[in-house]
């Protein structure tokens, strides 16, 4: 838990910068030398004690910038939320389960009084206190989505779960790697998973929605997610590509190591109790190649990783222009010599 | 951003009956008059409703054909008066109506957000995308809908970017995205073409 | 499968003749989760003879009430011992374990209209139904058919909620429901929703079909007690272990009793969780489930370990 917040920007001057600590507890995402589609999932349960999972949402020393680059990202462009109006209920089931976990996780920063329905929040790093009505959207200076999500690092999506299917129909997505929200609401599942390429295919899309409409309460999952970023920027989103699209073409030999990022994402999923829907987390992790090359094997795996992707997926994440400039980088890491399975930095 | 196929792109099978429904609504614009003259040849023994609003620029006038087929037919002279007429249908309609769409895309999926609005489900609902493929795109920077679209690259009607035009479809929206295609290196647009012409 | 939650008995109390309702408390007096109108849980107790019963019923309380969950158990004559335990055995302050909620009967949220039936103890489900379409300002209405007004429980709970929106049938005074009359005029969006005894569930359901209602304005549960049958032999090929199957035992409480750990969730026949592949069987499978299509039935490679059986010497799964 970390006892104080760097002061650091995800835009203009990018002063984002991770220390020793963070970098050793990136969620580093690969295990093998080549990266394959799989569903991927097991248990959120609590992780290694200072992991990226060890708790169920992660805060971390970027906290208070996260939320900050949040809050600017929502006043030039509000539609990054979206809460269709039969989702109050999830809405409120979400602001409980992160309100109780944050508090429980890190009771230094975080306080949850409750009496009956009169709760009131504690949220020191970002110096918020406010006492309102659990149930009653108009004693929250927003509505409950609205109001925590902004007090949580990462993305979320509330899906509500009917006619067999679930639906897209709540989300806060500020820090997403190239999907829109405003144009994905209300997307069913395979829909809105519809741009991915090859796995529909081998029926990962069936297998993981069979999976998720029997998710049960008190059993979350979780799986990483992984792409590449230039700059250590979490607004990639499509709206915003003409601003952050033109860095692709930025990397070069010598600026490799700064400028380019390695984004894993930590995706959990919780059954939501009152609602019967599904959230979606999507928490975000951005190492530059430097940070990754502090641990020769992750320098080592990830050279093989990105040499072996196919052609589809490096498309798809977005990393045709850079990505032989990047495997170049990382290839004086590499021995050649093999690797342990494990996603460890030892 | 990628180009690659997509499975958000809505697919289409010719209408045809749903024999467990009790009564049937059919609504089509311009060239979706085909596919419901195609259905009215063989109707089921059930109450059968016939809204269709003409295009102007067709060539046949398929409203005397429709008139004639169907008992219960109501033409119009704009999409918009017909899904004004469609609120009203659906707002009286009863538990066991199935509804009928055919049309261009944008048709089609307009009037399949109203029915949602009125609690219709996928299975109460089919629909044929008939005529011109020309699509509706959806700004993703500046939000416009660029309502009829022929060609791979359209120049935004709101913030005048070029747009790609992706496979990815909205049914709320009843657009493809639309992205700056030349955002990371301006100036580079991919030669025009014409596939949804 | 779901981590337990010990729980205590706090209250019992008599509805009707032969229905109890009890409040279950956490052992550890911390707030039970919160859940969705229509979910819920599995209760497990052990028997005077060691043997473990688990059955499913719903949850009728106000989830709200987050310090006790309430549901009504419907003493069966010819129950295979949960039932008649809960009634004969088990005193407040007993000690149970119960699963976490699990809802397979949910509200349709963008529904426009809710009608709701519910047969004898079905009404279970239903006032929990009601309850929250309360609380939406959803409009509803139940339809609550019982044998004879002694039979009525909660009739006066859904009187409370639902006033006027509650309609009673008691067959003993020959009052039955016009499903034809009901189903027939409702507005587009109406949803549909059934529980009670089979026979009820598949009349309204068959009605409704009959009236041109799809399928996914339909829904219904329904509470199977895996039904009995003869013995056979189950050999597991998995774990090398070959299970007797006892008459009156269900294939997956064989199979646990063995110590043997198989995927399961409702125990009713509904969600398919235990879903399982059948590599051989000397005999025929006998599938009491209402979640496998008529195609793999049929196949006679799959099997729902916790109602359906064999009629037969032996199968053999993968498991």
């Amino acid at each position: 838990m970390p006892a104080t917040f760097k002061q650091e920007t995800f835009r203009d001057d990018f002063s984002y910068r991770n220390s020793p600590a963070a970098v050793r507890r990136f969620p580093f995402p690969f295990a093998d030398d080549t990266y394959l589609y799989s569903v991927n999932i097991e248990p959120h349960t609590a992780g290694a004690p200072g992991s990226a999972y060890e708790c169920a949402f992660d805060i971390d020393e970027h906290y208070v910038a996260e939320c900050e680059d949040r809050r600017i990202t929502l006043e030039s462009d509000p539609d990054r939320y979206v809460a269709l109006p039969h989702m109050m209920d999830a809405q409120w089931d979400f602001l409980e389960l992160v309100m109780e976990s944050l508090s429980r996780d890190y009771p230094e920063h975080f306080l949850l009084q409750r009496d009956g329905t009169r709760w009131t929040w504690t949220n020191r790093p970002l110096a918020i206190r406010d006492s309102f009505v659990f149930g009653d959207a108009a004693s929250l200076p927003r509505e409950p989505f609205d109001y925590i999500a902004r007090q949580a690092q990462g993305d979320f999506v509330l899906l509500d779960q009917r006619e067999g299917d679930l639906w897209a129909d709540a989300g806060m997505v500020t820090s997403q790697a190239d999907w829109s929200l405003a144009f994905d609401a209300g997307m069913s599942f395979k829909q809105w998973h519809g741009p991915v390429p090859l796995a529909h295919e081998i029926g990962i899309f069936d297998r993981a929605l069979k999976y998720l409409l029997a998710l049960r309460q008190g059993q979350p999952v979780r799986r990483l997610n992984w792409t590449m970023t230039v700059h250590p920027r979490l607004d990639t989103a499509p709206e915003t590509y003409p601003a952050w699209g033109p860095d692709r073409t930025l990397v070069t030999a010598d600026n490799a190591g700064s400028l380019v990022h390695l984004r894993v994402e930590l995706q959990a999923l919780y059954r939501l109790p009152r609602s019967n829907g599904v959230l979606f987390s999507v928490r975000c992790y951005l190492a530059s190649l430097d940070d990754i090359a502090t641990y020769p094997k992750w320098a080592r795996r990830l050279h093989r990783v990105l040499e072996s992707l196919p052609p589809p997926l490096v498309e798809y994440k977005g990393l045709t222009r850079y990505r032989d400039t990047v495997v170049s980088w990382l290839a004086r890491f590499d021995d050649g010599r093999p690797l342990e399975h494990g996603t460890g930095p030892d | 951003m990628t180009l690659s196929i997509i499975r958000s792109k809505p697919s289409y099978a010719p209408l045809a009956w749903d024999a467990e429904g009790r009564t049937h609504l059919l609504a089509a614009h311009g060239d979706g008059g085909e596919a419901l003259l195609r259905l009215l040849a063989a109707p089921p023994r059930a109450p059968i409703v016939v809204r269709y609003a003409s295009d102007p620029l067709d060539a046949s006038d398929r409203s005397a054909l429709l008139a004639l087929a169907a008992p219960d037919y109501q033409g119009f002279d704009t999409i918009a008066a017909l899904l004004d007429d469609l609120r009203v249908d659906l707002d009286g309609g009863r538990m066991g109506m199935r509804l009928y769409l055919a049309g261009s895309e944008r048709f089609v999926w307009t009037a399949s957000r109203m029915a949602a609005g009125f609690g219709l489900c996928a299975d109460e609902i089919r629909r044929e995308h008939c005529g011109s493929p020309a699509r509706a795109v959806y700004c993703v920077h500046c939000k416009t809908i660029a309502p009829e679209v022929r060609t791979n690259v359209v120049t935004c009607p709101g913030c005048t970017r070029p747009l790609m035009v992706r496979d990815h479809y909205s049914a709320r929206l009843a657009a493809y995205m639309g992205f700056q295609v030349d955002a990371e290196l301006p100036g580079t647009v991919p030669a025009i073409e014409s596939p949804y012409a | 499968m779901s981590a337990e939650i010990p729980v205590l008995v706090r209250e019992i109390s008599e509805v009707v003749p032969g229905v109890r309702q009890f409040a279950l408390a956490r052992s550890d007096a911390a707030p039970l989760p919160s859940y969705s109108a229509g979910s819920h849980v599995v209760v497990t107790l052990r028997g005077p003879d060691q043997r473990l019963h688990r059955n499913a019923y719903s949850l009728m309380g106000d989830p709200l009430e987050r310090d006790c969950y309430r549901i009504a158990v419907r003493r069966h004559a010819q129950s295979r011992g949960g039932s008649r335990l809960l009634h004969d055995s088990v005193q407040a302050g007993a000690r149970l374990a119960i699963s976490h909620p699990l809802n397979l009967f949910p509200l349709a949220r963008l529904g426009r209209r809710h009608l709701l039936i519910a047969g004898g103890i079905g009404v279970t489900p239903i006032l929990a139904h009601a309850r929250d379409l309360v609380r939406l300002g959803a409009p509803f209405e139940v339809h609550y058919a019982y044998r004879s007004p002694e039979q009525s429980a909660f009739a006066d709970v859904l009187e409370a909620l639902a006033g006027q929106r509650l309609h009673r049938y008691c067959s003993a005074r020959g009052e039955r429901i016009d499903q034809t009359a009901l189903l027939a005029d409702q507005p587009l969006g109406t949803h549909l929703y059934v529980c009670g005894p089979g026979p009820l569930i598949d009349g309204v359901r068959a009605a409704a079909r009959a009236l041109g209602w799809s399928a996914s304005h339909i829904h219904s549960e329904q509470f199977l007690a895996p039904p009995p049958g003869s013995a056979f032999e189950a050999m597991l090929a998995r774990s090398g272990k070959t299970v007797a199957v006892a008459p009156e035992t269900s294939l997956l409480e064989a199979i646990e009793q063995a110590g043997v750990i198989a995927p399961q969730s409702c125990r009713g026949g509904a969600c398919g969780q235990c879903e399982t592949e059948v590599l051989e069987a000397e005999g025929r499978i006998e599938h009491h489930d209402v979640f496998l299509s008529a195609a793999e039935r049929a196949s006679g490679r799959k099997i729902m370990l916790c109602v359906s059986r064999l009629q037969g010497r032996r199968i053999v799964l993968n498991l």
